[in-house]
């Protein structure tokens, strides 16, 4: 058992084959451990997201080993990656990706519905999450009726309502203001201090960089550097 | 139950999300199903129509001939009745009533003009449970079953160019096969539904008739149930009382009538079939564009962590959910029109087509329980196996593709 929440192994990624095949990661190593705050920088293109999605089992690679909490995920089959995703994973998109159809404490409460966990408690549970983001007021509003910090901050909420190990966030502040970006900074930070909940965002913000405790430098779908805050 | 709320949740939320698209499905799965229970009232409404008439019209729902009378009917394939055997026959049956009569083919001759008929002697007080009550007459009607005189039907009255109240003679054979030509007074002229049977028969008292022909017998039992239809335990009960008869249903009695009927179940499948394989196709064209539109959404769903069975589940109960406020407004309707038209529709323009049928001219239309059962399993059924492909679909891509679309 050892400290590490994700290990990469001579991982690489190719997209398509032949004379237009693109290598998105290209052997890479590395090791993300429990309480971290972790960015993941680089210039489009370079491969953080594709590093993040074979992170969270949403993508498999072509060669090397991706290990979440000692666990090989190419051993899961889809039913189990959705288990991992579900139980020990929270998800902060570029796009926000709230469903909507739903009101904000519902968008959060889904993941604990997923989970099989009883109104009640979802509904205490959502709503004091949604209070630790600054949101309890507009927790019966819908997407449409938020701003887009309001929004990614009801992505976040729903990411760590399961209380995840690991709270993956792809270019999470892309469609944010620079406030706006300080603040749902200044928030995962808090969170990770707080509750250890280990975080590893994808991001060309310098902004985000400032607050994590460690940076992996990807250029071409290689780490170039890795640096300690 | 967590999951099935959720399911049920997003469903309803997402069917609300795209409520003029989906109101324009539900108001065709309406139609469809409002129009197939319509239909079939209809359609079963002739078939009660066809069974009550024929049971009516002389038939019953248990009719016993000596074997072969079918074959040739005359007084020599006849029986000799025994009342408390009958009765005894039909002990604990939900019965009506029955009659013993004499149906023997006869010509006809007035002083103008000479026909064939069915000569048929009854018993009046006994004919309640048949047509024969209801005649419309002009005249007297008979009197007992030894009145000699004969009832005649207004088409033959006209087509023998006679009158109420002249004599008629009739030749028939006797239960020796010997000829026999026998006068008759017409004591009333009656005027029934059908033109055919205007034209075909004539009665008289049966004992009067078995004095003529010189013979003690019958040539057949008609009973009549309280029921619609005969059970086959209530055959069975008088063929075991009666193994040397003939025990028939109306089916067996009137075949033409029969096959029609039995056509008329089949097409009320196969129209039902139509229909309902037409409506799947607007269900499943709808609910291809309703998940397309959601791929994004179902990546994100399975990004999240949900299964593809609850997605999959999620799309079944969508179209299920269409399909069953189709179905509650369609059943809906199909009572309204049911009892706008409960009194009947009026087919006297097609008088000779559908007494062909054994139908009156005013048909009623009448709802089956099992009819509208079927509609809607069936309707149900076809929702499940119409959002498989669309829910495949929905779960077929790789997640992090759908989250890109």
């Amino acid at each position: 058992m050892t400290n590490d929440v994700v290990q990469l192994r001579s991982v690489t990624r190719v997209y398509g084959q032949g004379n237009v095949a693109v290598n998105a990661l290209q052997g890479i190593s590395a090791e993300i451990n429990k309480g971290e705050f972790v960015c993941v920088v680089g210039p489009s293109g370079c491969g953080k997201s594709t590093m993040l999605h074979l992170i969270g089992g949403l993508d498999s690679p072509t060669s090397g080993t991706v290990i979440v909490e000692d666990q090989d995920l190419s051993t899961f089959t889809n039913n189990e990656l959705s288990d991992l995703r579900l139980r020990r994973m929270g998800f902060v998109f570029q796009a926000f990706n709230l469903i909507p159809v739903l009101s904000a404490c519902e968008n959060v409460e889904f993941v604990l519905q997923l989970q099989g966990i009883g109104k009640n408690e979802r509904d205490t549970r959502a709503r004091e999450v949604l209070d630790s983001v600054g949101l309890a007021d507009a927790a019966d509003r819908r997407p449409g009726e938020l701003s887009g910090g309001q929004q990614q901050r009801v992505a976040v909420a729903r990411a760590l309502v399961g209380n995840p190990l690991l709270l993956i966030a792809d270019e999470p502040s892309a469609n944010l203001d620079s406030t706006t970006t300080r603040e749902l900074c200044e928030l995962l930070q808090s969170i990770n201090r707080k509750h250890g909940t280990t975080i590893l965002i994808a991001t060309h913000d310098s902004l985000v960089m400032n607050y994590s405790t460690r940076t992996i430098q990807l250029e071409d779908g290689k780490i170039q550097q890795e640096n300690p805050a | 139950m967590n999951t099935f709320r959720l399911v049920l949740n997003l469903s309803l939320r997402n069917l609300w999300r795209q409520r003029r698209r989906n109101s324009i499905l539900v108001v065709a799965i309406t139609f469809a199903i409002g129009g197939v229970i319509v239909l079939n009232s209809m359609i079963r409404g002739m078939q009660v129509q066809m069974v009550d008439s024929v049971v009516e019209n002389l038939s019953g729902h248990i009719k016993m001939h000596a074997p072969n009378y079918r074959d040739d009917p005359s007084m020599e394939r006849g029986f000799v009745l025994d009342p408390i055997r009958v009765d005894e026959s039909v002990e604990g049956l939900p019965v009506l009533g029955w009659a013993a009569r004499i149906t023997i083919p006869a010509v006809i001759m007035s002083e103008r003009e000479t026909r064939g008929a069915s000569l048929i002697g009854i018993d009046p007080d006994r004919e309640l449970i048949s047509v024969v009550s209801n005649f419309k007459l002009e005249g007297e009607g008979l009197e007992s079953t030894s009145d000699s005189r004969v009832l005649v039907g207004r088409s033959l009255l006209e087509e023998l160019r006679t009158k109420l109240g002249r004599r008629i003679v009739l030749t028939t054979l006797d239960a020796d096969g010997i000829s026999k030509e026998i006068g008759f007074r017409i004591v009333g002229v009656y005027d029934a539904e059908s033109e055919s049977m205007e034209k075909s028969l004539v009665f008289t008292g049966r004992t009067a008739l078995q004095e003529l022909l010189n013979s003690s017998e019958v040539t057949e039992v008609s009973i009549r149930l309280k029921t619609r239809y005969a059970k086959q335990e209530d055959f069975d009960q008088v063929r075991k009382s009666f193994p040397e008869l003939d025990v028939l249903d109306w089916q067996q009695v009137n075949p033409i009538v029969a096959f029609m009927y039995n056509t008329v179940n089949l097409v009320i499948y196969i129209w039902l079939g139509i229909v309902l394989g037409a409506l799947v196709f607007g269900l499943v064209n709808t609910l291809i564009t309703a998940v397309l539109e959601r791929i994004h959404e179902f990546g994100l769903f399975r990004a999240v962590g949900m299964r593809s069975r609850i997605i999959v589940a999620q799309v079944i109960c969508e179209s299920v959910c269409l399909m069953i406020l189709g179905i509650a407004l369609g059943v809906a309707g199909s009572f309204l029109i049911y009892a706008w038209l409960y009194d009947g529709i009026d087919l006297s323009a097609f008088a000779e087509g559908v007494e062909m049928m054994g139908m009156s001219s005013q048909m009623k239309p009448a709802i089956v329980a099992h009819d509208v059962l079927v509609v809607v399993a069936v309707s149900i059924t076809l929702a499940v196996v119409a959002s498989f492909y669309p829910a495949r679909r929905a779960v077929r891509m790789n997640p992090l593709d759908a989250l890109r679309h």
